[in-house]
């Protein structure tokens, strides 16, 4: 008898074990959980940051190929300038609206398009940067959405060069871009 | 019992000793966790410098291609752009070869660019033969046209030159026995050589449309409207540029007008509003003849080239059969790379074309 007694007080767990255990095991799901929300966290912004730099990337590529072609001459900034029908190169820049840089290229041998690059452009989405031509003839592409989550663009204009600067974020990216088309005149 | 009793002390404290265990290896896995978090958040701050810094070497070779255009070939030093700054460090004529850094937060990106730049000055783009019709072309009568080069003098050097004619539709005319065309080491002689005569491709065609394309000036320049005049030269011409804009058309038999361009130089373009009209041309000149249609009168000799900026154009010579008497038309490079500047046009000295532009991380040619 006495020994089955010992048998039996043996099977159960004393309550300092069940604390221990409970404690243990809260710690354990409490890091491993807090492994997975950091991890996940971190994985959101890695991918929200990939995506803001390929925007950023994409933003500048693009306007950098467009404006390489861009006809040289006087650059209008501010001044009243049509960007729809740009004398050699406009810009146009309302902090609480939109900004847009609009410039000549060679369609042909004889004639000149109009490219256009808007900043949070109306009836797109907000911190949209989107591209629109007009031909020699007048008509017009549809709007063409390069990259979102642009929060900044601004231009600094020189001889026959701007300097711009787009910003997603805390990321922003600066070139130097020549307007390499002679003048008519 | 006793070894029952000893067993279960022994046992007892092994679930502590596990979990233990399990802890550490959850605080080491968390641990590393952590630590690649924070790689990665560096990786993509360092992504964001090496973007940056890519674009700030673009626009140092950017400058650079500016600045040989100009003239200019001296490296360029550190320059602050943004929050970064680039520098082009070598620039080798030789093989065009520009290399520029970009550099942001202590992170550099180098770019190379391999640039062509022809030597020297280069004839106007609408000249692609001794006399070049943007259509037909027709050649009659005493008309010499020799398409090999000349020195400023009239000379022949020696060099193959060129072709004697070149035009953008055919048929073209240059028979009946009178007019003698060479040019590509061809001697002027009639039937015209094969290779002295060209038909231009659609490409070279637009180089020929107006006297603005033929000088390399953009189809609407107005950089021209300073030397028209609607009355002919009254002297001739001193390495200058005359612009006649005749009110008639005239005809063959009648032109609009008559120039004698008394051993004059430069470009002398005779271009009514139709493209269309008539001058007879008479004694020499050394220099650019831009003009619709022409009679030249006999002994008439041009040394350089004449362009034709008419829709179907003709080349008249005198009437006559003693080929001491004939109209010459010499081409010469020489001439032709030493027209006067055109005033009020912003003169790149070079023309440059990019050959390639690569980044050197990946070698990958960001013109592609």
């Amino acid at each position: 008898m006495k020994a089955l007694q010992t048998v039996n007080r043996n099977l159960g767990f004393t309550t300092f074990e069940l604390l221990t255990a409970i404690t243990l095991l809260s710690l354990i799901t409490l890091m491993v959980f807090s492994a997975m929300q950091i991890t996940r966290l971190t994985f959101d912004q890695g991918a929200s940051d990939v995506r803001q730099k390929g925007d950023l990337k994409r933003a500048m590529e693009t306007l950098t190929r467009d404006m390489r072609e861009a006809m040289q001459g006087t650059i209008h900034e501010n001044d009243g300038c049509n960007w729809t029908a740009p004398q050699n190169t406009c810009i146009v820049e309302d902090p609480n609206s939109y900004s847009v840089i609009s410039f000549r290229v060679p369609e042909s041998p004889t004639a000149y398009k109009t490219v256009a690059y808007l900043h949070n452009a109306q009836n797109l989405d907000s911190d949209s940067w989107s591209r629109v031509t007009i031909s020699s003839t007048g008509v017009e592409s549809a709007y063409a959405t390069i990259a979102r989550q642009i929060t900044n663009v601004s231009f600094v204009p020189a001889s026959n060069a701007v300097d711009v600067t787009i910003t997603s974020g805390d990321d922003s990216i600066t070139s130097r871009i020549y307007l390499r088309t002679a003048s008519s005149n | 019992m006793s070894v029952l009793n000893n067993k279960n002390h022994g046992e007892r404290g092994f679930a502590l000793v596990w979990s233990y265990l399990v802890v550490t290896m959850m605080t080491i896995m968390t641990a590393a966790y952590y630590s690649m978090n924070a790689v990665e958040l560096k990786q993509l701050t360092t992504d964001a410098s090496q973007i940056q810094a890519l674009y700030l070497a673009d626009s140092g070779v950017d400058q650079m291609i500016q600045q040989i255009k100009s003239g200019n070939y001296n490296a360029i030093g550190d320059t602050n752009l943004g929050n970064g700054s680039f520098t082009v460090t070598e620039y080798d004529p030789e093989t065009g070869l520009i290399t520029a850094t970009g550099t942001v937060d202590g992170m550099t990106r180098t770019v190379t660019a391999v640039v062509e730049v022809p030597s020297g000055s280069s004839t106007p783009p609408g000249v692609k033969a001794s006399v070049t019709a943007p259509q037909q072309l027709a050649v009659l009568l005493g008309l010499r046209i020799d398409g090999n080069d000349h020195d400023s003098g009239g000379t022949a050097n020696g060099g193959s030159g060129t072709y004697g004619i070149a035009y953008g539709a055919t048929p073209s005319f240059d028979g009946l026995v009178l007019p003698k065309i060479g040019g590509n080491g061809y001697a002027p002689a009639q039937p015209v050589p094969s290779g002295a005569k060209k038909l231009m491709s659609a490409e070279e065609q637009t180089d020929v449309q107006t006297p603005e394309t033929i000088l390399g000036l953009a189809s609407n320049s107005t950089a021209l409207n300073t030397y028209k005049s609607s009355s002919t030269p009254s002297s001739a011409l001193n390495n200058s540029i005359y612009y006649y804009t005749p009110s008639s058309t005239g005809n063959v038999l009648v032109p609009a007008a008559s120039i004698n361009l008394n051993g004059g130089s430069g470009i002398l373009i005779v271009n009514n509003n139709s493209s269309n009209s008539w001058v007879n041309f008479s004694g020499s000149f050394t220099g650019l003849i831009i003009c619709n249609n022409a009679r030249f009168s006999t002994n008439t000799s041009i040394t350089g080239a004449v362009v034709s900026a008419g829709t179907n154009s003709a080349m008249v010579g005198p009437l006559t059969f003693s080929q001491s008497n004939y109209a010459k038309i010499n081409y010469s490079e020489e001439v032709l790379e030493n027209l006067p500047p055109i005033s009020g046009v912003n003169q790149e000295s070079q023309t440059v074309t990019v050959k390639n532009w690569a980044d050197n991380q990946n070698g990958a040619d960001r013109l592609a």
